[in-house]
């Protein structure tokens, strides 16, 4: 019993550095029709209940006053339709190490006070340039990624305007992907996230 | 649709050839069970009215049925405009009555078809697969699903698989009657109980045969109905690869990626399920009653270079 518990905790920085491989990873989207970062990125953080994870605001607080050079704040705030905290940081589109490296501090101030379950997921933007951001999902929770590629309106059909996702585009995404990115392999896990701020 | 269909659609003669012996194996096996049943001693009136009633039940109700297993409504042209839009195309094309047309809200990508005759026809497409394919798929779906309706399939199927569901019913109620001591219709126990019971042996046997000869008949011709719907469907709608792509999309591991956004899934997800199809005829199917994905596209692909558009 004991043996389980030591090794559940050695986990926890394991899920971080499946967050931390993504820079490496990201060269191979380029041959998914050239996707490249568009530099932004976020946390969702779920239903804004500070008293339940109150070591994660105290941990959070640095990461949210830190500013960039020009003196405006490093994370954006807001919270979605959901009733969800949003931490999105926007960052040049060469900073992808610099952008997970944030996203990761966000992720280990959770982590580390033992608020795993504040974590709804990270989410990386992507772009072709022609078509709209997709975005690579990561849960904390599972300690995997996925792909999620939102298509434009104007391709709904019946009665309601549907958004939809490109399904095909998105397991070529992550067969690119196998083998460099702790990817989840059950697909019905591969939720959507629409209208995500990042995106 | 038979005469227009005949006159734009050419014949597949080694699948019908197939399909006829099959149900001719599945009539001759229906004479044979009823007689069997009768030598042994069991009332005509007892099989014919189990029969009957396993017929009658799905072919008057099976619209009925399979919207409310699907948990499926009825949807106005107003409601669903660009699904409606498609209905119409392929029945204008064909001649054919235009069935009802309902929706299903659920995550899971399938279509159905049902109801006894072109009059009572509906087809229902789930949120899901409207979610996942784009219109000129959705057509070749719901021209699969329309040539079910035009093969009259749901008829067709009711009548072959109610001899094997009778077959089963019958052994239970020989089986129950014989261990409560009653006597399964028309036979008295005026008979010594040695041969009451060789009798009740050989009805057992002769029930689990037939069922198990009438299972595998009826999946074997419902596969051939499969085959041939996609056939019709692929040339009705002039586009074998939508077909083709929707399957792919909807019975490949595609299917499993959801739609459902991940900040509501999560606390639900636990409690969904999917009920089971009552009778109706769905695009996917995990049973057996559906041909396997390779060999669809296998003839979807053959009809695309009929067609002229595709390379061999």
């Amino acid at each position: 019993m004991l043996g389980r518990w030591r090794r559940g905790k050695a986990e926890e920085p394991a899920v971080l550095d499946h967050l931390a491989q993504l820079p490496a990873a990201a060269p191979a989207l380029v041959t998914c029709g050239g996707l490249s970062p568009t530099g932004a990125g976020g946390v969702c953080l779920r239903a804004p209940d500070p008293a339940a994870y109150p070591s994660l605001e105290e941990r959070l607080a640095p990461i949210l006053a830190a500013t960039d050079p020009d003196g405006s704040a490093r994370f954006e705030q807001s919270i979605d339709e959901f009733g969800h905290r949003w931490l999105v940081r926007r960052t040049s589109v060469y900073d992808l190490d610099g952008l997970v490296a944030d996203l990761r501090s966000v992720n280990a101030a959770a982590v580390e006070s033992g608020s795993t379950g504040a974590l709804m997921c990270t989410m990386v933007a992507f772009t072709d340039a022609r078509n709209p951001p997709m975005a690579l999902v990561f849960r904390a929770s599972r300690g995997t990624w996925y792909p999620f590629v939102p298509i434009a309106d104007g391709d709904d059909v019946g009665s309601k305007r549907l958004a939809t996702r490109d399904n095909p585009r998105e397991i070529a995404i992550g067969t690119a992907l196998e083998g460099l990115l702790a990817l989840e392999p059950d697909l019905s896990k591969w939720f959507p996230v629409w209208g995500a701020p990042v995106l | 649709m038979s005469t227009t269909e005949r006159g734009r659609i050419p014949a597949d003669p080694g699948l019908q050839a197939r399909m006829a012996v099959t149900m001719f194996l599945i009539g001759a096996l229906g004479v044979a069970a009823v007689a069997a049943m009768i030598a042994l001693g069991v009332s005509l009136v007892f099989v014919v009215v189990i029969t009957a009633a396993m017929l009658f039940v799905p072919y008057f109700f099976s619209d009925r049925m399979a919207l409310y297993g699907m948990n499926a409504r009825i949807v106005t042209p107003q409601e669903a405009p660009d699904l409606h839009a498609i209905v119409d195309k392929l029945c204008a094309q064909t001649g054919m009555l235009k069935p009802r047309v309902a929706i299903a809200d659920t995550d899971m990508p399938n279509a159905f078809a049902t109801g006894r005759n072109q009059k009572h026809a509906v087809v229902c497409a789930t949120s899901g697969i409207m979610r996942r394919l784009d219109n000129d798929e959705l057509e070749g779906v719901l021209g699969h699903e329309l040539s079910h309706v035009a093969h009259r399939d749901v008829a067709v199927m009711t009548f072959a698989s109610a001899l094997g569901v009778a077959a089963g019913l019958i052994t239970r109620f020989v089986f129950y009657s014989e261990l409560f001591g009653g006597s399964f219709g028309g036979r008295s126990n005026n008979n010594n109980n040695s041969n009451n019971a060789l009798v009740f042996l050989a009805v057992m046997v002769v029930s689990i045969v037939v069922y198990a000869i009438s299972f595998l008949l009826t999946r074997t011709l419902s596969r051939y109905r499969e085959l041939s719907a996609d056939r019709s469907g692929a040339y009705l709608t002039g586009k074998p690869r939508s077909l083709a792509s929707a399957l792919q999309k909807i019975t490949g591991d595609m299917a499993r990626i959801p739609t459902n956004d991940l900040r509501t899934a999560e606390p639900f997800n636990a409690f969904f399920f999917t009920p089971a199809i009552a009778q109706g005829f769905s695009i996917s199917s995990l049973f057996s009653t559906h041909p396997s994905l390779e060999k669809r596209l296998a003839q979807l692909h053959q009809i695309e270079v009929d067609l002229g558009q595709a390379p061999y």
